[in-house]
């Protein structure tokens, strides 16, 4: 008996703190990957280096080059997969699940044009390595930095729906005491003051929906982040209305 | 003789003895199986209860501990978290923190390392070295002083900051 008890309260205790523990558990740390103006001055230095014949010197400034975009393409894609990452270890919404696979697609996309560009460096020559440093460049412009800035917008949502719950939850609690309250006593300032609290709230959720439609309608990204605010700023004033409920309630109650 | 005597005859009907005999017997000898069943029900009823006696006193040690159970918050008609200050300042808090994120939120794609929140300011900062590729040179603060250089040797350069001096 003694021993069943032990075990049990050694199961118990497992899955009550386990479940805290395992969504404590975070993505994977990336790896070190930095450049420094000492990498890019290598170029210079093979350039300005006078015992280099013209072919040694050509011969030394591709293989740099071809060394450096291959670095600078090994990062870019650690910086993908430790973006895809992080969005697959993302609580989102069961609503937003298709948003999320769309959005590891396009990483997935992301990570198999650099594969692409890796795969030029083998023919290339200098001016190769400059075209294909070029389309890096532009392309991560025009594609990557979107996506990225639309993958961490949407990290973002998804852990404002939390807060969102549970402001939700306080709002059912407010509005139960609030209700309980005025069939004991009649005071027209704590109504009033949670309708205050329930509008801002709405105009909380309301904005929040907004910010799901600008991620899921890939609307620049300044613009879906921009939403994301306002909706938290719009949540942040609804606390405050939370207060000045709580402050009448605590008024009302007997001391 | 009429129908009364008839039943009456009834009650002074009895079994033959003999049957009587062999019929006890052969119950006797049949083998007793819903006794032994039962004695081996009490075992299994026991160790069920056994554990739920040990899961309610584990459930119970676990209350004790953390002073809360799941069901309470629906019990009181006004519950304590609407008006305590601390739970309302705490989440209001995580709401403010996260506003803060969003401010930070927008930096990732630039910079080379893989911690980019915290790497923005950085990756921002201009590239200062007088020893690059003459092409590059123009864009760098030519009187930069050899300090200057041994320190910016060593500083992080972005991705697209490197990939736009290897483009040239």
């Amino acid at each position: 008996m003694r021993n069943k008890i032990i075990i049990a309260i050694i199961s118990v205790t497992a899955v009550f703190f386990g479940a805290n523990m395992a969504s404590a558990a975070s993505a994977p740390a990336p790896a070190d990957c930095a450049l420094t103006a000492a990498d890019v001055a290598q170029i210079a230095a093979v350039q300005n280096n006078p015992t280099l014949t013209y072919l040694e010197e050509v011969k030394q400034e591709l293989a740099v080059r071809k060394s450096l975009i291959a670095k600078i393409i090994a990062c870019a894609q650690g910086q993908a997969d430790a973006l895809q990452g992080e969005l697959a270890n993302a609580q989102v919404p069961a609503d937003a699940t298709a948003l999320k696979s769309q959005l590891i697609d396009k990483l997935s996309d992301a990570d198999n044009f650099y594969g692409i560009e890796s795969g030029k460096l083998d023919q290339a020559g200098i001016a190769g390595t400059q075209a294909i440093a070029k389309e890096l460049l532009a392309w991560r412009a025009s594609s990557y930095a979107p996506l990225a800035g639309e993958v961490n917008n949407f990290i973002l949502w998804s852990e404002n729906q939390a807060l969102f719950v549970t402001a939700a939850n306080r709002m059912d609690e407010t509005r139960r005491a609030v209700t309980f309250l005025e069939s004991i006593s009649n005071d027209s300032d704590l109504e009033a003051s949670l309708g205050d609290a329930e509008s801002s709230f709405a105009a909380a959720q309301a904005k929040n929906m907004e910010a799901k439609t600008a991620l899921a309608e890939f609307l620049p990204p300044d613009q879906s982040l921009a939403t994301i605010k306002e909706s938290l700023g719009l949540l942040s004033d609804t606390y405050q209305k939370f207060s000045n409920v709580s402050d009448l309630i605590k008024k009302v109650l007997p001391q | 003789m009429n129908l009364f005597e008839i039943f009456k005859q009834f009650k002074r009907i009895e079994p033959d003895p003999r049957f009587t005999d062999r019929s006890r017997r052969m119950i006797l000898a049949a083998p007793q199986e819903t006794a032994p069943a039962i004695r081996r029900g009490i075992p299994s009823v026991w160790s069920v209860l056994e554990t739920g006696i040990a899961l309610v006193l584990a459930g119970f040690f676990i209350v004790l501990v953390t002073g809360k159970f799941p069901g309470a918050s629906y019990l009181s008609p006004v519950q304590y978290s609407v008006i305590n200050p601390d739970t309302l300042h705490a989440e209001a808090q995580a709401i403010d923190m996260q506003i803060q994120l969003t401010d930070l939120n927008y930096t990732v794609p630039t910079s080379s390392s893989n911690t980019p929140k915290a790497a923005a300011p950085k990756a921002a900062a201009p590239l200062k070295t007088n020893s690059v590729h003459p092409n590059i040179a123009s864009t760098l603060n030519s009187s930069t002083t050899a300090t200057d250089t041994a320190t910016s040797s060593t500083s992080t350069v972005s991705l697209d900051e490197a990939l736009q001096q290897l483009s040239q």
